[in-house]
């Protein structure tokens, strides 16, 4: 499991488009990854094209799960913990969420 | 498709800082019914982003001992409006106008707002001015009652036989909406986040797309094409674009691109040569004001990046010269996050910041491989400029000879930055006093009011000293006293 884990660590996440990422993320979480990464709230987070690169949310994480990388912000999803508080924070709604 | 049907007095388009401010204006003068149509997931726009706000003939100001006017400028009216909201004097102080004679000085907040304390990003995040002002309307807007309807998007003005305004047809996620309305403001934006748009009307600034746009995407300039769809008169001929290409800028790092504009850094493109820069940006490097590559110098360049190189003392010196120069907080805070930032370097790269801006090397060689420059050109551009220094005159690209300085001592620095778009200003043709719209024939369009980045006056010009937060909310101001005027002579 923690090998799958990190296999998909290194996905990127740069984002084309909420519909484009969700469908694999959601194959590779099921099963696996809610629970053994805690994830209680059953949610996964990432940052859509929206985004315009202010790093609010990186201010925000209590995690530091979120990274800057091309232009972009992007949340490490092994480090995350699904607490959403990107998510209400991002002043420009740039931050998808989508239940596992 | 179901479509639902809502009445309202005013109907506001945008809830960024001029819509917001003329939606409380109005509720405050007249008590109306108020309806904001957001087309983004949040309320703000591109004013959550501002930082400063230039005000004339405020309190505030009297009370500092400043001559002010009698009547006070509209500006001066908005900011006593403002702190009369309550909350301000924990945050804002009044800096001395920059030219003695001008009776215009700035207000600035104190510090940036607890909550973004600790932003990686200071200087250009939320949490300044921009950000007090919308949180403030949120807040008013709630003790008001004033619906803010997110996530829908405006689509068509509805008309009647005399052209005037009496509904907007928007799009939400479960439908259409109708609104029915007396009066509606635009307040709207600019089109910053519309390439095409931008391409358009500044075909050489906009050769290269840029790699990023920092304005919310939302801003693609809707509004105006519904104005011109019910024949508003629209005028670009004057509209100008902020951002342009600053070497180093936010979202990279706002403090980087504060100090590395500089003009004593030797700058390469992306092939590690060095271009010939415009008339204007030779001015800039003239009046030791930085180097804001904007205009076509740097749209010609491939990718429209570019690498800034200093050695050690210039880094140290520019330093020196900052902390001597500025006293503001946002400065010094930038500095503070800039010597972090080239402390860290490689600590940042390895925890996968890629695509870092600033690149530190012990040697050149080294520094042109991680900028991903062929060593042998990167190496004949900075001799060749060395040794240009040592003559201490420029004959290949005249660079002026007070800030030619050689790369000479390791370690050496390259800060790299590239072409981004913010706001547009220019657009739909209104009356500077009232707001109002004005048709193709210079009629006005009853019951049509518009503000913010999106709007040319008719018989002023908009100065571009002045822009930004300060024509955004003194518009929505003045389009929240019209409209409550105007309501009241049609109810």
């Amino acid at each position: 499991m923690a090998e799958k884990t990190s296999s998909i660590s290194r996905r990127k996440f740069i984002i084309v488009s909420s519909e484009a990422i969700a469908l694999p993320l959601f194959l590779d979480l099921t099963g696996t990854l809610p629970e053994a990464r805690g994830n209680l709230s059953g949610k996964i987070y990432f940052i859509t094209s929206e985004c315009v690169g202010c790093q609010t949310c990186r201010l925000f994480c209590p995690e530091s799960a979120i990274r800057f990388a091309d232009c972009r912000n992007e949340v490490m999803q092994d480090k995350c913990m699904h607490c959403g508080t990107c998510y209400r924070e991002c002043p420009v709604g740039a931050i998808s969420e989508t239940i596992v | 498709m179901t479509t639902k049907v809502i009445d309202c007095d005013l109907v506001v388009l945008g809830a960024g800082g001029a819509g917001l401010v003329a939606a409380v204006k109005t509720a405050d003068v007249s008590r109306k019914k108020v309806i904001v149509l957001e087309k983004a997931k949040k309320p703000g726009g591109a004013t959550l982003f501002a930082a400063g706000l230039r005000i004339k003939d405020s309190t505030w100001q009297k009370e500092a001992g400043e001559k002010v006017n009698d009547p006070p400028d509209i500006s001066g009216q908005f900011f006593d409006w403002l702190v009369s909201k309550g909350g301000a004097e924990k945050y804002f102080y009044v800096t001395k106008p920059d030219d003695p004679k001008s009776a215009w000085s700035s207000i600035h907040v104190h510090d940036i707002m607890d909550k973004y304390k600790g932003h990686p990003q200071p200087g250009h995040s939320p949490g300044w001015m921009g950000t007090y002002v919308i949180d403030k309307m949120l807040e008013c807007c709630g003790k008001a009652g004033i619906p803010i309807l997110t996530e829908t998007r405006a689509r068509k003005f509805v008309i009647d036989s005399n052209s005037k305004v009496t509904g907007v047809l928007a799009d939400t996620k479960d439908g259409q909406l109708l609104v029915n309305c007396k009066a509606c403001f635009i307040g709207a934006g600019g089109f910053g986040a519309d390439y095409e748009k931008c391409r358009k009307i500044w075909p050489t600034e906009f050769n290269y797309k840029p790699m990023l746009c920092v304005v919310p995407r939302s801003i693609t300039g809707d509004c105006i094409d519904m104005a011109e769809e019910i024949g508003a008169a629209i005028d670009l001929s004057n509209a100008w674009f902020t951002g342009g290409a600053s070497p180093c800028h936010f979202p990279y790092s706002h403090s980087v691109q504060n100090i590395s504009s500089e003009p004593d850094m030797l700058i390469v493109n992306l092939n590690g040569k060095r271009w010939m820069l415009t008339d204007d940006v030779i001015k800039d490097i003239r009046n030791g004001s930085g180097v804001n590559l904007h205009s076509d110098s740097l749209a010609n360049q491939p990718q429209a990046a570019v690498y800034n190189i200093a050695d050690s003392d210039t880094v140290q010196k520019v330093a020196e010269r900052c902390i001597a120069n500025e006293s503001t907080p946002s400065k010094l805070s930038c500095l503070k996050k800039w010597r972090e930032e080239i402390a860290n370097e490689v600590e940042m790269d390895e925890t996968g910041a890629k695509g870092n801006h600033t690149k530190k090397a012990d040697t050149l060689v080294e520094l042109a491989l991680k900028m991903d420059i062929d060593p042998k050109v990167f190496i004949e551009t900075v001799e060749r400029y060395n040794k240009i220094c040592e003559n201490g005159r420029d004959p290949d690209f005249g660079k002026d000879p007070k800030f030619l300085v050689p790369v000479l001592k390791p370690p050496f620095y390259a800060f790299f930055g590239h072409r981004f778009t913010q706001c547009t200003k220019g657009g739909i043709v209104v009356d500077y006093d009232t707001t109002e719209v004005f048709d193709k024939n210079g009629k006005t369009i009853p019951g049509l009011f518009a503000g913010g980045d999106g709007i040319t006056f008719r018989d002023v010009k908009r100065t571009k000293s002045l822009e930004g937060l300060t024509n955004c909310v003194t518009t929505g101001y003045k389009g929240g006293i019209a409209s409550a005027k105007y309501l009241k002579s049609v109810s």
